[in-house]
């Protein structure tokens, strides 16, 4: 009897220690953000997906279609084809396409790039319905974000 | 998958393929075409047919007893996990673990791929312990090869390693409270653990399933920026620590849930092959970093916390102290480490070991995790066979849920920590 009502007053003492944690934390600052409203800002080396470097000395990429990174690609996401230029100097590739869907953000095409072309985009979401977003081809992408550097630039 | 012939097995059945299968992929030379292609369309033919005789022969006797199947979408399972009660009334008379919905053959693609190619992996069969379970494969490749770490390198590995423990207890923290029907702590831990995440992708870039151990060393070194938010997180984390001890180990509520349910005695528990809090809180202390030192775990000054009880209540409180033993170790790393490469450049980027077997394990936040390694020269590995803490813990429940309610199974299962993907590999 005298345990039973002891276990009623410490149980009602324990959730009267709960409560008072619950409201101190109450009163401190929210943590959450309100996404879609609120801007978020990934970490400087985010992962996203993969895309061509442009460098500044030459305005495009350097790619040499050399093959190395879709031999090391655990999950075959590249598909590439290139042809020596006839005007001579280095291969170039003319068809460079990259499965998002299959890519398990390793960066081990990265780090197999001889020419560092390839680099994780700053992006985040990527999100999509239909799976054909899912394909980037690359030679495309480079020069559409060309023309978005250049309007930028010109502004 | 191999076709192993087990003599005096109580029960020998496939235990991821169909029962009726008779071919065996993890064999060399097994292709799956053909013969095999149209076996398993005749196998699952055959297992609907007896699945449904099955259910009409209990519908016609009318017994006391029935089974209930809890899961594979049950949400107090963490995944993909079945379990085939046989209950009588609330009491459970047999619990079945069905498992395999989560198989990702992660074994085979590692056989098919170079040592580099399995890289990402790991990660991904515990995907609450991704750091750990790369270092374990990255620690099996580098025994293999006989290469340097660096000084820098190794205290790197011990700072991530203890952060993601402390994000995985916390984690777990938050979905057992949920299971035994606390709601609070849940939203508590996961501000903490989103705080680690967001370390994480300082440090590596991704949030979830790293890749960030290198053969001989890092991707990349930490930041300073990193540092100093990991030295601010762990005054910020005992004070939490110090508010959910007082919320939840003090409830009445919480105690009379766990205290007393599922025992594990430590026979049962060495016998099983346990590891992990569970283990430790049997009163065995095995712990992989203070019996079998990897990195430089030996410089480090921490104890193996145990209980004595064995049940759930005392699994809770070893991984409640497992985290104030992590944040010791933090705070010696975070002092002490050194400046220097993070990489170790004479690594080589393609390489054949040499011919033999090789056993690394490390010790993941629910147990025992290894890789063993069978290397035939070539550059592809011949074997790679993981060692998972989950499997072994799991097959425990069927002795511990016996006669127990059907309400403290949820409470046996969450206080053991289960993550299905590491079942299933």
């Amino acid at each position: 009897m005298f345990k039973n009502i002891k276990e009623i007053f410490t149980g009602a003492w324990s959730i009267l220690v709960g409560m008072f944690i619950t409201f101190k934390w109450m009163l401190k600052r929210p943590v959450t953000i309100q996404y879609p409203k609120q801007p978020t800002r990934p970490s400087p080396v985010h992962k996203g997906r993969i895309r061509f470097v442009i460098f500044p000395a030459t305005g495009t990429h350097d790619c040499i279609a050399c093959l190395k990174c879709q031999n090391i690609c655990p999950s075959d996401c590249f598909e590439i084809k290139g042809d020596k230029p006839a005007e001579g100097g280095k291969k170039r590739p003319n068809f460079f396409t990259y499965n998002f869907s299959n890519c398990s953000l390793c960066s081990l095409c990265i780090e197999a790039c001889p020419t560092k072309t390839l680099e994780h985009s700053p992006e985040f979401n990527l999100a999509s319905e239909n799976k054909d977003d899912y394909f980037y081809n690359f030679l495309n992408d480079v020069e559409e974000r060309k023309k978005k550097v250049d309007a930028t630039v010109n502004r | 998958m191999y076709g192993m012939k087990i003599d005096n097995h109580p029960k020998l059945d496939r235990l991821l393929l169909p029962e009726y299968s008779n071919f065996h992929p993890l064999r060399k030379g097994f292709k799956f075409e053909g013969d095999s292609v149209d076996d398993m369309n005749r196998t699952w033919e055959i297992e609907r047919e007896a699945d449904q005789k099955v259910s009409s022969t209990v519908l016609e006797h009318h017994r006391r007893d029935y089974f209930v199947n809890m899961g594979p979408q049950h949400p107090s399972t963490h995944g993909v996990l079945r379990l085939l009660l046989h209950m009588d009334g609330e009491t459970i008379l047999e619990i079945d673990p069905v498992i395999g919905y989560a198989h990702r053959a992660d074994e085979k693609m590692g056989e098919n791929g170079n040592y580099m190619q399995f890289y990402p992996y790991p990660s991904r069969v515990d995907y609450l312990a991704g750091m750990i379970y790369n270092w374990g494969y990255v620690g099996t490749v580098e025994r293999a090869i006989g290469i340097e770490i660096t000084e820098r390198a190794q205290y790197i590995r011990v700072i991530v390693s203890e952060l993601q423990r402390l994000a995985s207890h916390l984690m777990w923290y938050g979905a057992f409270l949920m299971d035994v029907g606390s709601f609070t702590p849940f939203l508590y831990c996961f501000q903490d653990r989103e705080e680690i995440l967001d370390m994480f992708e300082m440090c590596d870039g991704s949030r979830l399933t790293y890749n960030y151990f290198r053969f001989g060393g890092q991707e990349r070194d930490l930041s300073p920026e990193m540092l100093d938010r990991a030295r601010k997180f762990i005054p910020m984390m005992k004070s939490h620590l110090k508010d959910y001890e007082k919320l939840v180990q003090k409830n009445i509520i919480f105690r009379k849930r766990t205290e007393g349910v599922g025992v594990i005695t430590k026979d049962m528990a060495i016998q099983y092959g346990v590891t992990g809090a569970s283990l430790r809180a049997s009163g065995f202390a095995y712990d992989v970093r203070k019996s079998e030192p990897y990195g430089i775990y030996n410089q480090f000054e921490w104890d193996v916390p145990t209980a004595t009880t064995g049940d759930a209540y005392g699994r809770f409180a070893v991984r409640v102290q497992e985290m104030w033993q992590s944040l010791r170790i933090l705070e010696q790393a975070l002092t002490r480490i050194p400046e220097g490469p993070y990489n170790n450049p004479a690594a080589p980027k393609r390489f054949k070991p040499n011919p033999g077997e090789f056993y690394f394990c490390v010790e993941s936040p629910r147990g025992e995790m290894g890789i063993y390694l069978i290397s035939d020269g070539t550059e592809n590995p011949y074997r790679i066979k993981m060692r998972t803490p989950c499997y072994s813990n799991l097959q425990v429940i069927k002795d511990v849920g016996r006669k127990n309610f059907l309400a403290d199974v949820v409470c046996i299962l969450g206080s053991l920590d289960i993550v299905v993907p590491d079942v299933d590999r």
